[in-house]
């Protein structure tokens, strides 16, 4: 029931989302000049109304949902494996990696590899996390969470560091829409990312995730349950370190997506993996969408980082949970 | 598949056989070469006082943790050579006071028990459906299936991970310390419904107990164990005495006869035993 619900409100979103900008656009022109690029008949759009629907709006709404829905899924993923509901896509040390090659990259000037620099910096500090993690004696949950911790500051000192040094007058507004996590200029290569990561990493994640809920009691029980609880761990947060990846390299780090919704969604569906991971991922995209719209509406034609919405909103929609939790129990 | 529909009729399998197992964790040995069988229709406890390495045993025995020597067997097959998913279709573990972060209700956490039946792929199947239903009877949670784990008292949480055991429809229960926080009423009746399982339903039952009177009561078989070995094992009557007490928990006790079970009843002495001992001196 829900899912259907929000797949209808996922398509309302992206046709809405479109519409919205400083050139007004009816929901009717966005599917004729979707469907005109689709190959099925002819837009009735003017070259530069099409060129806004097709060439800056649509692709962004899309990034938007894909990048929302991976770090949502992410943020379940890394919940349910180290039982810790402040745990969230970033919590390896992989944002701060990923800032770092990328902040590393917009000082050089050669803006075409930041995805590839921010990308190869998550890794970076992923690997950084887990070495550090079994150098210190085992690659238990807790362990891992803290040298990600470690990682994290380190990455945030060179980051700091390296704008320190170089940066100068125009960089300065790149490098915080980068580190705040904006989607403004995303085109079809950005969707191409976003999208390819949650096909190919995503939903395999989706699916091993199911085996997820046999973790709830904790690693014990779940190997009593017949699960092999070093494969599935190390697999899926390998996995879901890559779609993280994939997704800061096109968006930045955008925060509180990963770490309130799938907590938002758990308490109204449960913890079920196989109904919370579809259902994180669709609010995930739904919420990211509207988000990015209200960062490039609001103080039109300024535009605000998205991060900055997400936060204003995330953070007391968090603090609700948090008390509404605390009442329950 | 046939394991399924075994459940109703008693087994007749050899059970589990533990061959002079022993677990060595840091150079310490928690366990220490125990042999102890756990057989089809009977109900087994093991005692002991805390640290003799209890919980570590019952881990290997439910094939979570093998051992660093000696062997399982389970109806004359190596337990640990037996893929995982297999092993815990024949044996269920109810951990001791086992909590989780995450908001469940009841029915999920029962349904977790029908993890190892399950592949990813796979949509839930009737055959999942009706053993949640028939375990929620069982233990006699059904009324409160939907409620929130969470939201639930000991004994009823108790009862909740009996169900979902139950819904792994196992040959094989171990459980560690299951009356551990429990109001009386509730130790008695998880104990009772263990019982059952093992005398009806032909399940080798091996559960972890501090109260010497409860598993007096309710084994038809006691194993001791301290500092990891065995010390002394067989029916209640005859592992219950005054020596064995002193010996393994350093305490003076009478054993009586329960007047209305017969079976053994265990009246502690408090310390320092005799009113007459020299004050200031330890026992």
């Amino acid at each position: 029931m829900w899912g259907g619900l929000l797949v209808v409100g996922l398509v309302a979103s992206i046709t809405f989302a479109v519409t919205l900008g400083p050139a007004e656009i009816s929901a009717g022109e966005v599917w004729a000049s979707v469907l005109h690029h689709l190959g099925i008949g002819e837009s009735p759009l003017s070259l530069l109304r099409d060129g806004i629907v097709w060439q800056l709006r649509m692709p962004r709404v899309l990034t938007a949902a894909a990048v929302g829905a991976g770090l949502a899924i992410a943020g379940a993923v890394m919940q349910a494996l180290t039982r810790n509901s402040l745990a969230d896509p970033y919590l390896l040390g992989l944002s701060s990696g990923a800032s770092l090659g990328a902040v590393s990259v917009l000082l050089l000037g050669v803006t075409i590899l930041l995805p590839i620099a921010a990308f190869g910096g998550a890794l970076v500090a992923l690997v950084l996390t887990l070495l550090i993690a079994s150098a210190a004696g085992g690659l238990t949950p807790s362990r891992t969470v803290l040298a990600g911790v470690a990682v994290s500051s380190l990455g945030a000192a060179l980051t700091s560091f390296v704008i320190f040094w170089t940066a100068k007058g125009d960089s300065y507004r790149e490098i915080l829409n980068w580190l705040l996590g904006s989607l403004a200029g995303a085109g079809w290569s950005a969707v191409a990312i976003s999208c390819g990561a949650i096909a190919l990493v995503g939903i395999p994640i989706m699916i091993a995730g199911r085996s997820l809920d046999a973790f709830a009691f904790g690693d014990t029980a779940a190997a009593a349950l017949g699960i092999s609880v070093g494969r599935t761990r190390w697999t899926l947060l390998v996995a879901t370190a890559l779609l993280t990846g994939a997704m800061v390299s096109v968006s930045g780090s955008i925060g509180f997506v990963g770490l309130v919704l799938p907590h938002a969604v758990r308490l109204v569906v449960g913890s079920r993996h196989r109904v919370l991971l579809p259902l994180s991922a669709l609010v995930g995209a739904i919420f990211l969408i509207w988000s990015d719209t209200l960062a490039r509406t609001l103080f039109d034609p300024r535009e605000m980082p998205v991060g900055i919405i997400t936060a204003v909103i995330g953070a007391p929609l968090f603090v609700l949970l948090l008390t509404r939790k605390s009442t329950r129990v | 598949m046939s394991r399924e529909a075994a459940t109703a009729v008693p087994r007749v399998g050899a059970g589990l056989q533990s061959h002079c197992v022993s677990v060595v964790i840091d150079d310490r040995t928690i366990v220490d070469s125990v042999s102890i069988p756990v057989t089809p229709g009977r109900l087994t406890a093991l005692i002991g006082p805390n640290g003799a390495g209890k919980t570590t045993l019952i881990r290997v025995l439910a094939g979570v943790t093998p051992p660093t020597s000696g062997s399982v067997s389970f109806d004359g097959e190596d337990w640990f050579s037996l893929p995982r998913r297999h092993r815990a279709r024949i044996a269920a573990l109810v951990e001791q006071d086992a909590r989780s972060e995450l908001p469940m209700s009841v029915e999920a956490v029962v349904a977790l028990g029908r993890t190892p039946f399950r592949t990813l792929f796979a949509a839930d199947s009737p055959d999942d459906a009706a053993a949640v239903r028939s375990a929620l009877a069982s233990a006699g949670i059904s009324h409160f299936a939907h409620r929130q784990f969470d939201s639930l008292s000991g004994g009823e949480r108790q009862r909740v991970h009996l169900a979902r055991a139950l819904a792994q429809q196992p040959a094989l229960l171990l459980l560690d310390e299951p009356t551990n926080h429990l109001d009386v009423h509730a130790q008695l009746d998880t104990l009772e419904l263990i019982q059952d399982l093992s005398r009806t339903h032909g399940v080798a039952v091996l559960a972890a107990l501090h109260d010497l009177n409860l598993a007096a009561s309710y084994a038809d078989q006691l194993v001791v164990i301290a500092a990891g070995r065995i010390v002394a094992s067989g029916s209640p009557d005859a592992v219950l005495t005054a020596e064995l007490l002193r010996d393994v928990y350093a305490v003076e006790a009478t054993i009586l006869e329960h007047p209305a079970t017969g079976r053994p009843l265990i009246a502690y002495s408090p310390h320092p035993p005799q009113r007459g001992a020299a004050r200031g001196e330890p026992r």
